[in-house]
């Protein structure tokens, strides 16, 4: 007889059933693809350091100019392993395709070096170890794939001197060191072969050098050991690099946001849907107890019912997990390798753990079957005795059209079924809203103080400009000062006067008290040191006072007043602290100097974009005119105004954006799912007053109206209050993804109006009228004369 | 008298697991106006199918079905939607009503949603409240549906099915859920509105229920096997005692 009521169960209740099982599988989907991405993500940058075999401290230095590195890093007494890799530096002018630049990639370097010397693991595209490069083939990392857009078989040329080798491009290549999008420069990995044929070249020779991968137990004391050491083109630890991945980490961490948020969604939904099927079973429940079946024997039949579901349910949402959750990750680690090995694993038991709450869920639901007496369960659980009117409007007083007021009536009535599908709405919007909030903030003007720059109208990067610059430091002054002045008359010459200058970077060893480093400082002759924005002090007056961020204050356990000591070409200078600022630059680990510092002689280590304010202050129109003409005059791609250079700098903000595409079409199936089968299920439960509504009068297109609109106004719902939420969440959640990258104070993010607070609302509540309202043309199947069937 | 209902070689077939089930076979009968007619039959003969079909709620297989001269089977689903809003009113034996309003709200939703009347909200709650004093219920307005008793909310149904003073009533087992008292009462408010003018259908099991009205149809296997006037002037118990003997015949 039990087999016999389950079968009946299954077959007569199928659309319920099938309700349920969908929303188990998403449950199930969600829960593992989810926690999975969790775990990803939170051990994501430490398990791929491990994976790609990195150390605690690199160096990156030219063999002609640091003498013997490897000596002087081994006589440092806590290194306790160093491995070299050796490479040739060279730039983007040094390779071409077809006789033309390969790739415009601004100043970035690139690496070119052998795959049989590689002391770092490198993975494709697919996670896998790249152990061999045939021959003629050569993996590349970082930008230039991108920005070449290079497919797998295209060929391109090294020219180095008088050497030119033509090499095929065999595919991307993770590199966990230099290959966050935040640092971006490219490794060439070739063949033992090529790399010796283009090595040869004498031009080759001089621009040899290595990376040298160490491991130590006092990080602090190399530190102090390399700084102010002749030769050393970059030096920093692992954490330091782990900090370079910031970008990929957001949006890793805005997944794992995305994750909590489906996984509350599908319990709260799951949760909802067993109760609400539960109570249909009432009736049942009263007639079995009435003939006699005790508590135990109809408790555990539903018990069954639901986790024969439920076992299905979870075994094909373990299935849909994997795709799905491969799916999530694959968006935010194009330059890392993310996911566990033991994904499967962990899916399965979030699965098995589905069930389990499942259960945990039939089993308090079903509680109320002991304390019921039959009569009170053939009542759905209701006495009758009830002290608080469920009713609050009133048609005869109420102004709405007769639909709208049964929409809305049945909306407030049934606060605790609307409040839920409410609250999974607006988790759902609030996700998208972040996202979106984050992608335009990280490509908006708001965050321009943060990259150490003042507004201009252009931003231009120009390589050749000033790659001598960086090469010969007693003349990079004047270098710099001829590009400028070239640029000018350039602008001149094209009817677009306007004055120029650029940041450059200058790292200089810095000491406090026993603290001693190298430090990036920001410098511009051409800006006075109080158009920058700081957030504690005041802005450097003399040459003896310089600003640093909050991070290196602390670093040095020094304050503002305090003075340090920087060591510019063996000559050491007393300088004040006299502000803090915040910086995205060097992940905020730099300072400025004022614009009357002596710095002559020092090696520009970096510098940013050159920066154009013309004469006549052209409005944005204009300026866009102007930027296409600068693109075509220059030959590149790197013009931007001030929003795009931001949005250059972060190089995060497409990935957000397609983060936010992808959460949105996600938010957009999940809507489409809930109100398609929570409309079903209404339908269901509501057969009888449909047919009621149908006896007395009301047509199909009310009827449907009526639901479309509940659903209708639920979304609406959702939408105000994700748009009150959105600002006080955003802050929340991503100020303090802000403050490891620097921004420690916060930031003020670009909301803009029309697509917050207009377009994604208006998305969302189009899908879910127009789902609940074609789910609702099942309401035409229903018969006046159904009324007679009710029960 | 005009003649309100005119059935003719009305057929309903269901077709269940490919077994074609006649409910309702050639039925022909009319209802004049001011008419009360009782419809009986054993269980399964399809009384309430019937009601269903003659009044749009169902669409028939064949046959004609003329309400106030219209054809409804040529009617589309939206026109007979407002004919069942305008000139029709239905009761149904579980006085069923939407759960989320008031019995006052549930009483004058039908009148808040035709344009036949032209009066304002408040008009139309005062005609609800007018409604449900006369007949007794006027206490209960306010309450939600399941704080009344079954009786009270039969005769909430009454009202409602009053709201737009339809041309006529159907009513299935009006009082098939109440006791004998509810039942009277039910009934009583039944006649009081025939009485008025409106015309009534309605099926019942019951002949004291039968005995109220002016005929009675009786349908055996979806065929009306004989019809029964019942003279008004007669005292409820000759009527009772005399449809009694009747039912006999037909074999009741």
């Amino acid at each position: 007889m039990y087999l016999n009521i389950l079968k009946k169960d299954l077959k007569r209740k199928k659309t319920m059933n099938i309700i349920v099982l969908l929303f188990i599988i998403l449950s199930a989907m969600f829960a593992a693809s989810s926690v999975n991405n969790i775990i990803a993500v939170m051990t994501g940058l430490d398990s791929y350091f491990d994976k790609a075999g990195m150390t605690d401290y690199f160096i990156i230095a030219l063999d002609n100019q640091s003498g013997d590195m490897e000596q002087n890093i081994r006589n440092e007494k806590s290194v306790t392993e160093i491995r070299k890799e050796p490479g040739i530096f060279v730039d983007g002018s040094n390779l071409t395709r077809g006789g033309e630049k390969l790739a415009d990639i601004a100043m970035n370097a690139v690496i070119l070096m052998p795959a049989d010397e590689a002391k770092l693991n490198y993975y494709n595209t697919d996670n896998e170890k790249i152990t061999n490069v045939e021959s003629g083939k050569a993996y590349i990392t970082g930008n230039i794939p991108n920005a070449a857009k290079l497919v797998a078989g295209d060929k391109f040329m090294v020219e180095i001197g008088d050497t030119k080798h033509e090499l095929e491009y065999a595919g991307f290549a993770k590199d966990a060191f230099l290959g966050s999008p935040f640092l971006g420069n490219s490794r060439i990995i070739m063949n033992r072969t090529d790399y010796d044929i283009i090595g040869a070249d004498e031009r080759a020779k001089t621009a040899a050098g290595g990376i040298y991968y160490i491991n130590t137990d006092d990080i602090p004391a190399l530190e102090k050991a390399f700084a102010g050491m002749t030769g050393i083109m970059f030096d920093g630890s692992r954490d330091q690099m782990k900090t370079s991945y910031i970008m990929s980490v957001l949006v890793a961490a805005l997944l794992m946001i995305v994750s909590i948020c489906l996984i509350l969604v599908a319990f709260v939904v799951l949760r909802f849907t067993i109760h609400f099927t539960l109570e249909e079973e009432f009736r049942e429940i009263g007639v079995m107890k009435a003939i006699g079946i005790n508590n135990g024997t109809i408790r555990g039949l539903y018990l069954v019912k639901y986790f024969v579901i439920a076992v299905i349910g979870a075994l094909i949402g373990f299935i849909c997990s994997i795709p799905f959750g491969n799916m999530m990750l694959d968006s935010v680690s194009e330059t890392m390798v993310l996911g566990t090995d033991n994904s499967v694993l962990t899916a399965l038991l979030c699965s098995i753990a589905v069930v389990g709450i499942i259960m945990l869920f039939c089993w308090s639901s079903t509680r109320r079957i002991k304390k019921l007496s039959p009569i009170d369960a053939v009542r759905s659980g209701q006495t009758g005795e009830r002290f608080r009117k469920k009713s609050i409007m009133h048609l005869g007083k109420s102004r709405l059209g007769t639909t709208g007021f049964l929409a809305v009536n049945d909306v407030i009535s049934s606060r605790k079924q609307y409040g839920i599908i409410t609250l999974v709405f607006t988790i759902l919007i609030l996700l998208v809203m972040i996202l979106a909030n984050t992608a335009n903030t990280l490509s908006g003007e708001k965050l321009l103080f943060l990259f150490g720059t003042t507004r201009s109208d252009v931003y231009i990067k120009l390589e050749n400009e000033i790659m001598d610059a960086v090469g010969i430091p007693e003349k990079s002054d004047d270098l710099i000062k001829g590009a400028i002045d070239r640029i000018e008359k350039t602008l001149a010459d094209n009817g677009m006067p306007g004055e120029v200058h650029m940041e450059r970077m200058y790292q200089i060893p810095m000491s406090y008290g026993n603290e001693k480093l190298n430090v990036m400082f920001q410098y511009c002759p051409q800006t006075n040191a109080s158009d920058y924005v700081y957030s504690e002090g005041t802005a450097p007056v003399y040459d003896n006072e310089i600003a640093v961020t909050t991070q290196i204050a602390e670093r040095f356990d020094a304050k503002i007043g305090d003075t340090v000591t920087l060591t510019v070409n063996g000559e050491e200078r007393e300088c004040i602290i006299t502000a803090l600022f915040q910086s995205f630059n060097q992940l905020g680990k730099i300072g400025r100097l004022h614009e009357s510092f002596d710095v002559k002689g020092l090696a520009l280590a970096s510098s940013h974009a050159f920066q154009i304010d013309f004469d006549d202050h052209p409005d944005d129109a204009v300026i866009l005119q102007r930027i296409q003409k600068l693109k075509d005059i220059y030959n590149t791609d790197y013009v931007f105004n001030a929003a795009g250079h931001v949005k250059d700098c972060t190089g995060a903000a497409d990935i957000i954006s397609a983060v936010k595409n992808m959460i949105l079409i996600i938010t957009l199936v999940i809507v489409i799912m809930i109100a398609v089968l929570m409309e079903r299920s209404f339908i269901s439960r509501e057969k009888p007053e449909i047919a009621l509504m149908k006896a007395v009068g009301f047509n199909n297109g009310s009827v449907i109206a009526h639901h479309a609109v509940r659903f209708a106004i639920v979304a609406l719902l959702s939408s105000v209050l994700a748009a009150v939420l959105c600002m006080p969440l955003t802050k929340l959640t991503i100020d303090p993804i802000m403050g490891i990258m620097g921004a420690v104070n916060g930031v003020g993010y670009d909301i803009k109006p029309a697509e917050i607070f207009g377009l994604y609302p208006l998305i969302i509540i189009a899908v879910t009228i127009l789902a609940s309202a074609l789910t609702a043309l099942y309401t035409k199947t229903i018969k006046a004369s159904d009324t007679a069937d009710i029960e | 008298m005009n003649t309100i209902l005119e059935v003719k070689d009305l057929c309903k077939t269901y077709i269940i697991n490919k077994r074609q089930n006649n409910v309702l076979r050639n039925v022909d009968f009319s209802i004049a106006e001011g008419e009360m007619v009782a419809v009986m039959g054993p269980s399964g003969s399809g009384k309430s199918t019937l009601l269903y079909t003659v009044s749009g709620m169902d669409r028939m297989t064949a046959g004609t079905v003329k309400f106030c001269g219209k054809d409804i089977s040529k009617l589309k689903d939206n026109e007979l939607a407002k004919l069942r809003l305008d000139d029709m009113g239905f009761i149904f034996q579980q006085m069923y009503m939407l759960k989320n309003l008031t019995v006052l709200d549930n009483v004058i939703l039908p009148a808040c949603k035709t344009d036949k009347k032209k009066e304002t909200r408040s008009e139309t709650t005062a005609r609800g409240r007018e409604l449900m004093k006369r007949l007794g219920i006027s206490d209960i307005a306010d309450n939600d549906i399941n704080e009344v008793s079954g009786g009270q909310l039969q005769r909430a149904c009454i009202c409602r099915s009053m709201m737009n003073d339809p041309k006529m009533i159907f009513a299935d087992e009006p009082t098939g859920a109440l006791n004998r008292t509810s039942s009277d009462e039910v009934m009583e408010e039944l006649t009081k509105l025939n009485d008025g003018g409106t015309t009534v259908m309605l099926v019942t099991h019951d002949a004291k229920v039968a005995a109220k009205c002016t005929r009675v149809l009786f349908i055996v296997d979806g065929n009306i096997k004989g019809e029964y006037n019942i003279n008004k002037s007669e005292n409820i118990r000759d009527r009772e005692r005399g449809l009694n003997n009747w039912l006999m015949e037909m074999g009741w």
